[in-house]
């Protein structure tokens, strides 16, 4: 695995880092890596492999500062390229930062999972990238030059995007805790409901979206009061509805699943010992079933920020606004203002809900 | 002393339990026995009301349980079962204080209270007490589970199959442990079980059941020697006698007195179905049984035929 991330690495120090065009969407032109800083950057490349074959418990090292190396990189060569430039030109990353930084980050990935004691050594590129990135080293770069002009407006989008994937979740987790405690008892509810929630998420999220459009047009023209409330074919609520439905399955297979898994011997014990039913439920059964079931939680929430982007189109808003925009313009700048930070926004909800799981795990006994 | 009147259990058309009396003696074990589907086990759930009878009536303590809500009958009962069922999520104390928390007993006299049933049940509290469930061989987690039954001093124990799932190794040490504790303790226990030995060797009394009904109930000695049916004599099988020999030591069987001459030695501990095997071995009536150095006294062949302990 070492050598295969140090592959892209080594040709992302060949290729060109960064692309020079006079303005946003003109063509432009690729410039390499000066001398000194390729073979600097080879020399990294390798070194996690070299590392490896060494001692397999210190590759972390090298892979954090290769990747950091590469983040700097990125903002000093394009901070360079726009030196004597026209306040319209851009300079982008260009196929060889890409590349780089992925090698970059499967080797980090690897050096995680090499200590699986320590897995948040493969984090600690994290603080020192944000510093740049917040350090203002990398505001040559075009994605946040955009942003920079987007400002207020993008963070206005993140928030949106946020708030509806909050709000899904959160409507999903109301409608589908009391649905999978209820299906729980009663095999056959449970299959149905499972079934109707798997139709659901086989549909792709586009056509949900669009399927919602015509009903809730419908409804809202039947009935005005709910057209005041804000309710119509397009917008936040059909995509709120739709997101609903979508995290609705993981939750409810993972809460059915969690709670048919606690032993039936200890059930039973629980009864027998005089416990009420809700005694048993509080005590016994969520404690149980919370781990399973949280599982189920994160897969929604990482599902839903990814569809969050798609409501965009539907006009809902969002960091899909960005990448729908960019790809009408043809910016590619514009689409990875949208695309990076909903792919960093899910890559944080999924780590943070399994630390989370993680913990109650062992809490609970489970993962003892 | 749990009375069971006319029992009924019926699903459907068939009936599990029919037309059940029986009385399980204060302070005493008695041994639910039969082939699956008896009818045992529904006749345990019955006596805790985790299965509702369809006829008839159980009186505990004189008492009819269906005054009583079930929770509340429940937590005055223990309750052992195969699967063990200790609660994975809590440390080996709290699964112990289970039933005195739901009574809101004090907290800390159950502390000391789980520690003195820990000891009971043969387990050191310093080194179990914060243990998790996973970390316990089975053995030791039945040894937590009738700990946990016990923890607030029912009168009345309901162990279903309570060492089923046991190797057979800890099945004995267990057996032997709880035989210990029911003797010092004197609970009215009632136990399901198939296992032939383990009803001959641990019950005061034994209910033998068969489809529903039961077949005959006495001592293991009445079951054995005075048969009520075919049916007992062939369940119990031809080799009662041993089995319910190898449940007790031959010390139980020992007569004052010298032996004949020659007599080989044994050591009172030896079960009396080894002892008698080697009679058989060396060619001898009688044995001579020593504690140690110390002669005890004498056993014959003939002691060894259905005389209880003393």
């Amino acid at each position: 695995m070492l050598w295969l991330a140090a592959l892209p690495m080594l040709a992302g120090a060949w290729l060109p880092w960064v692309l020079l065009r006079p303005n946003r969407l003109a063509p432009g032109e690729y410039l390499r890596l000066p001398p000194a800083w390729v073979a600097l950057a080879a020399v990294l490349a390798l070194l996690p492999a070299l590392t490896g074959q060494v001692r397999r418990g210190l590759v972390w090292l090298p892979a954090t500062l290769a990747l950091l190396v590469g983040v700097w990189l990125l903002g000093g060569r394009t901070a360079a390229a726009l030196v004597g430039q026209a306040d319209f030109a851009r300079a982008s990353a260009a196929s060889g930062v890409w590349l780089y930084l992925l090698g970059a980050g499967v080797a980090t990935y690897a050096a995680g999972l090499a200590l699986p004691e320590r897995r948040w050594v493969a984090w600690l590129w994290l603080p020192p990238a944000l510093a740049l990135l917040l350090g203002g080293h990398l505001a040559g770069w075009s994605v946040l030059v955009e942003g920079r002009s987007e400002g207020p407006r993008w963070a206005q989008e993140l928030g949106q995007h946020l708030r509806l994937v909050g709000s899904a979740l959160g409507l999903s987790v109301l409608i589908g805790v009391p649905l999978a405690v209820w299906a729980a008892g009663r095999a056959r509810v449970a299959d149905a409901v499972l079934g109707v929630a798997n139709a659901v998420q086989t549909l792709p999220s586009l056509a949900l979206l669009g399927l919602l459009i015509a009903p809730l047009s419908a409804l809202a023209n039947a009935v005005p009061a709910l057209r005041e409330a804000g309710i119509s074919g397009i917008g936040v609520a059909p995509a709120l509805t739709a997101m609903t439905l979508y995290a609705l399955l993981p939750v409810l297979r993972n809460g059915v699943v969690a709670l048919r898994g606690v032993p039936a011997g200890v059930i039973d014990a629980a009864r027998g010992m005089g416990m009420t039913a809700p005694q048993r439920f509080w005590r016994v059964q969520v404690p149980l079933a919370l781990p399973v079931w949280l599982g189920g939680v994160r897969q929604a929430a990482v599902l839903l920020v990814g569809v969050a982007a798609v409501a965009a189109l539907i006009g809902a808003g969002g960091l899909g606004t960005y990448i729908f925009k960019g790809l009408q313009s043809a910016a590619s700048d514009l689409i990875l203002l949208g695309a990076v930070p909903a792919a960093l926004l899910a890559v944080v909800v999924d780590g943070a809900l399994r630390a989370l799981e993680g913990w109650l795990g062992r809490r609970l006994g489970r993962a003892a | 002393m749990i009375q069971v009147e006319h029992l009924d259990k019926r699903y459907g058309d068939s009936f599990a339990v029919q037309d059940l009396n029986l009385t399980f003696p204060e302070g005493q074990l008695t041994a639910l026995l039969g082939p699956s589907g008896c009818g045992k086990t529904t006749t345990l759930r019955m006596i805790n009301r985790l299965i509702e009878p369809t006829g008839g009536r159980i009186l505990l303590g004189g008492q009819d349980t269906r005054t009583l809500k079930p929770e509340a009958l429940r937590r005055g009962i223990g309750y052992v079962i195969q699967q063990i069922g200790l609660f994975p999520h809590l440390s080996v104390a709290q699964n112990v204080a289970t039933v005195p928390d739901l009574l809101g007993r004090d907290r800390r006299a159950t502390a000391q209270r789980v520690d003195e049933l820990l000891d009971l049940v043969g387990l050191d509290p310093a080194v179990y007490r914060e243990k998790r469930p996973a970390e316990l061989s089975g053995g030791q987690a039945q040894r937590v589970g009738v700990a946990r039954a016990l923890a607030a001093d029912p009168p009345v124990l309901l162990m279903d199959e309570p060492f089923g799932a046991l190797d057979p190794l800890a099945r004995d040490r267990l057996q032997e442990a709880f035989r210990d504790i029911q003797r010092r303790l004197g609970k009215t226990v009632v136990m399901v079980t198939h296992d032939i030995d383990e009803a001959l060797r641990l019950g005061d009394r034994v209910a033998l059941m068969r489809g529903g009904r039961l077949e005959q109930f006495g001592t293991p000695d009445d079951l054995i020697h005075h048969p009520a049916s075919d049916f007992v004599r062939d369940f119990l099988g031809e080799d009662a006698t041993l089995r319910q020999l190898a449940g007790r030591p031959v010390s139980a069987f020992v007569r004052a007195g010298l032996p004949s001459p020659g007599a080989p030695r044994v050591q009172a501990g030896l079960n009396a179905r080894s002892a008698l095997s080697v009679m058989l071995r060396e060619g001898h009536d009688t044995l001579e049984v020593l504690r140690g150095e110390e002669l005890l006294g004498h056993v014959a062949w003939q002691d060894l035929r259905g005389k209880g302990p003393a």
